[in-house]
């Protein structure tokens, strides 16, 4: 290296590139099924492509970028770079420049997809600019979590994300009552012209977003068939839409210029490079000389800990529930309040046309948070087993303590999003999304991550990857194959290839990490081919006799099936393997069960939503409330045995 | 029997197996009330299941652990309530401050004494306000010997409790094991591949070796029944009970096993010089016996 500061540089960059890397796949992969989930029969135009595809860089990178450079916790660069002989300012520089980079680096390549998919317009750059500034939000968090510790650093990017929104609501040319207004016509009118006309699974499913013309000529099959009548569904959908469309509302004019406010999201990026800048500087030179430690008395310990000096615990249990809310659910919490705030942002950018693109991300995060606290989890409950249990406590005693910390959690949780609810939209429904969702949304969020926390923290971990993986394999891929023109029997085939090969690939990458529960990955694989020749035998059996597989319109349904099969299977398979490797006490049996209901849970609640639209359900609510409050009540009665496991194993 | 005059621990034929490896085989020992426990080995030698049976943290895969007469996983309110216990992992919450772990640990505990709480820690220099995370390791093991001693416990399990440690911390938590063992019927099991330590302050020794326990015995026993012996000979000698020999030019130094007289008549009868006789030192007996082969482990019997 010609210079040091280059050579910091290059450190950073050695330590970043995999977190790097993995943020290219993602966006990849993100632009892939943004791609796909399009149904090209009722794709509007590019800009529509633009506002899926600049949905899921939003949500899926500025994670994977914060989550992928997190060390113990903290989140910053190395402390070994302080040990090195180069002026503070050089550090800063070198930090500083490094992750501005890295957030110019996302944006561009966020605005090139775009542009090869969409060309150059609006849909282009404002996107582009909104996504740099999240990132950059998360490079000032990471700021902040080696200032102030991770808990306040939380606490203040959650406030900066609710100060964007509501100054970007605030600031925003046309209103949003106008934008619904317009949307609610739209709708209202293409359900009553599908009402007399042909209809596709997707177009029934999808009434709240506008449906242009199908850009492709009706099918002969289509042209052909009848006139078909409303369903249930269809009518309760556009008696509400008709309700909604005759509400009277006020339709105020544009607050300012819409080029003034484009030019407001580069103000509010370019008033971020000076903050970040300014903590780092502070970061930098706090960290390495402690010199503001000193000097800034409310920043230091001292007052915090005369604020929150503990009494006396009254009892052991109070003590216990404590311990549980300090040790773990607190991080539950602030994970689902970034989380939230993630999501009322983006809820709160794209409007209403697209809410339901939003339900379909949600799983993605929610995997992506379930398995992140799952593996931390692990790693935090095995390093201080001996410290929890080794309290002389009854061990029922211990479980009722985290279900109390639980039940807390949740309540908390699910206030907290319903205020992030009100916030985004004060007065009217949230957002693009019915009330429905949203509350379900936040039952889920709430009862999912609460359930997870109760668990055993492996399993779900395992659990979740294994979802993950089937989520993000079959169900593009079935979609893939739909776009293609494969037949139905065609795509589960192609499913089971590349799942089969991510599973062992992840097998092999569990088996080299020596985390417990390879033998459970491993046989997950033979669960998994099992599922699937089940959901092939079901499907040929039923070729003849259920009608809806021979309808083209449910394709996406029945590709929605694939993974509800496998999940189970392949679950069960691998905690049977898992059972014989460790030779467990039989109550560990009981416990799993109830994982696979939850995590069928939250497969079923939002993976193959089209699915749920064939079956007419009512309402995502009562979908979500029925599995996962089944599962929580599933998991009381077993917990202490659970916990009886753990404490003497 | 009453349990004054019982052991604190019992163990019968306690054997322990992770998949292929064989970390207890079946252990036999009973650690008496009152005194300081040494249990030696070397790292793996079996010394941490042990504890964790005795914890109750492990199942007996066979055989049986009593801890005050009673079954540690059936009954472990009552059994930790009368054990302190310091962890060889730290495995302490990183995110408490010292003051949070001390009125967390002190709600389990009714016999809690936070005078003699506040006297360890201002002893140990601990502060307050500092979170766990952020203490070095000495601090840490402070704080946890703290937790572990501030509850005036019956039986006090160290793991490890010095490994890594400066001479000024080691010598604060033996001073702390003393003083815990001056309190009347106080039992202190203390684990530690630091056979100097153990040696100074054990009255009992137990020394796993592969999952077994080969030696269990007082410490003036091994001293009366273990011999350094210098001598001066032109070849190898051979003593009765010999351990280990080793050649420093015409000097032979070696470390024998058995009774005084029976060494000494031996030297006498060979016609050696005898250069030195003396007590050795514990490591030289653990060295030594694991010096030996595993074929003649019923040797150290």
């Amino acid at each position: 290296m010609k210079s040091r500061f280059r050579a910091l540089l290059w450190e950073q960059w050695l330590n970043s590139r995999l977190p790097l890397a993995c943020m290219g796949l993602v966006t990849v992969l993100a632009s892939l099924v943004g791609a796909m989930i399009i149904d090209m029969d009722r794709l509007a135009s590019k800009e529509e492509l633009a506002i899926m595809f600049r949905l899921l860089a939003f949500c899926i990178l500025p994670i994977a970028f914060v989550a992928g450079t997190v060390r113990d916790i903290r989140l910053d660069f190395p402390r070994r770079l302080f040990t090195l002989p180069v002026s503070s300012a050089q550090l800063f520089w070198g930090q500083w420049s490094f992750k501005m980079l890295v957030a110019l680096a996302c944006g561009l390549m966020v605005g090139v997809l775009q542009y090869l998919l969409c060309g150059w317009s609006e849909s282009v750059y404002v996107p582009t600019l909104i996504f740099a500034i999240i990132v950059s939000l998360g490079q000032m968090l990471a700021c902040f979590s080696t200032a102030f510790g991770a808990m306040r650093a939380v606490l203040v990017f959650i406030l900066l994300s609710i100060g964007t929104i509501l100054l970007l609501r605030a600031t925003e040319p046309t209103s949003p009552t106008q934008i619904r207004q317009t949307e609610l016509e739209r709708n209202l009118k293409e359900i009553q012209h599908r009402g007399s006309g042909s209809e596709s699974a997707n177009q029934r499913g999808r009434g709240r977003t506008p449906a242009p013309p199908p850009l492709n000529p009706p099918r002969e099959a289509e042209k052909t068939a009848p006139p078909r009548e409303q369903n249930a569904f269809e009518q309760r959908h556009a008696a509400r839409l008709l309700r909604e469309s005759q509400t009277p509302e006020a339709q105020p004019p544009p607050k300012v210029n819409p080029d003034l406010w484009h030019w407001l999201w580069l103000a509010a990026f370019v008033g971020i490079l000076p903050g970040s800048a300014l903590i780092s500087w502070w970061v930098t030179a706090r960290t390495r000389s402690g010199m503001l430690r000193g000097r800034i008395p409310f920043l230091d310990s001292e007052v915090a800990i005369g604020r929150k000096t503990l009494g006396r615990f009254k009892t052991p249990q109070a003590a216990q529930r404590w311990f549980e809310w300090r040790n773990t659910l607190q991080y539950g919490l602030w994970a689902s309040a970034v989380f939230g705030a993630l999501a009322a942002l983006v809820n709160a950018v794209s409007r209403e046309r697209i809410g339901w693109i939003l339900l379909f991300l949600f799983p993605y995060f929610q995997i992506a948070v379930v398995f992140g606290l799952g593996y931390y989890l692990t790693v935090g409950t095995a390093r201080n087993r001996s410290f929890i249990f080794t309290k002389p406590m009854r061990t029922a005693a211990l479980a009722n303590a985290r279900i109390d910390a639980g039940l807390l959690y949740t309540i908390i949780i699910t206030g907290l999003w319903l205020i992030g609810i009100l916030l985004v939209d004060t007065g009217h429904e949230p957002g693009g999304i019915s009330s429905e969702i949203m509350h379900s949304l936040a039952f889920l969020c709430a009862a999912g991550v609460f359930s997870i926390l109760l668990l055993g923290r492996e399993i779900i971990a395992l659990g979740a990857i294994t979802e993950l993986a089937i989520l993000v394999v079959a169900f593009p891929l079935g979609l893939v194959a739909m776009k293609l023109g494969m037949s139905e029997e065609l795509s589960p085939e192609a499913g089971l290839g590349l799942l089969f090969a991510v599973l062992l690939g992840l097998w092999f990458a569990v088996k080299r990490m020596k985390l417990p529960g390879a033998m459970c990955v491993q046989w997950t694989l033979v669960g998994t081919v099992m599922g699937v020749l089940l959901g092939l035998g079901i499907r040929i059996s039923g070729t003849d006799s259920l009608e809806w597989l021979l309808d083209h319109s449910s394709r996406e349904p029945i590709v929605g099936i694939t993974p509800l099969v496998l999940l189970p299977f392949s679950i069960a398979a691998g905690i049977y393997a898992e059972a014989r490797a460790r030779r467990i006490v039989p109550m560990k049996f009981f416990t799993h069960p109830v994982a696979i209901l939850l995590l069928g849970a939250l497969g079923c609640t939002f993976v193959p939503f089209a699915l749920k639209e064939y079956f007419q359900w009512p309402s995502d609510s009562i979908t979500g409330m029925y599995f996962l409050g089944c599962a929580c009540v599933a998991v009381f009665p077993w917990l202490p045995l659970f916990t009886q496991w753990q404490r003497h194993r | 029997m009453t349990e004054a005059n019982d052991a604190v621990v019992r163990i019968t034929g306690l054997s322990r197996r992770y998949r292929r490896t064989v970390a207890l085989d079946g252990v036999d020992l009973e650690i008496p009330r009152g005194g300081v426990f040494g249990l030696v080995g070397e790292n793996g030698a079996g010394k941490t299941t042990l504890i964790k049976h005795i914890l109750g943290l492990l199942r007996a895969q066979s055989g049986s652990v009593e801890v005050f007469g009673l079954n540690p996983v059936k009954t472990p309110e009552t059994v930790l309530g009368r054990i302190g216990y310091l962890s060889e992992d730290r495995d302490l919450p990183g995110w408490m401050r010292i003051r949070e772990l001390m009125d967390y640990t002190a709600a389990f505990y009714p016999k809690w004494d936070s005078a003699y709480a506040d006297k360890l820690r201002e002893a140990f220099e601990l502060d307050p306000a500092a979170r766990i995370r952020n203490l070095s390791r000495g601090q840490l093991a402070k704080a946890g010997l703290l937790a572990a001693l501030a509850h005036r416990p019956e039986f006090l399990v160290l793991d490890e409790p010095s490994s890594g440690l400066d001479v000024i911390v080691r010598r604060d938590i033996l001073a702390a094991i003393i003083r815990t063992v001056a309190d009347e019927g106080r039992t202190v099991l203390f684990s530690s591949h630091l056979l100097d330590e153990v040696e100074r302050v054990a009255d009992r020794v137990a020394m796993v070796y592969h999952g077994k326990i080969v030696v269990n015995t007082t410490m003036d026993d091994i001293r009366a029944t273990h011999h350094r012996v210098v001598l001066r000979a032109s070849t190898a000698p051979d003593l009765p009970g010999i351990l280990s020999c080793q050649q420093r030019g015409s000097e032979w130094s070696l470390v024998c096993h058995g009774e005084l007289e029976t060494v000494q008549a031996a030297i006498h009868r060979a016609g050696w010089e005898l250069v030195e006789m003396c007590s050795p030192s514990l490591e030289d007996i653990f060295v030594a016996r694991a010096g030996k082969s595993a074929s003649s482990l019923e040797d150290w019997k």
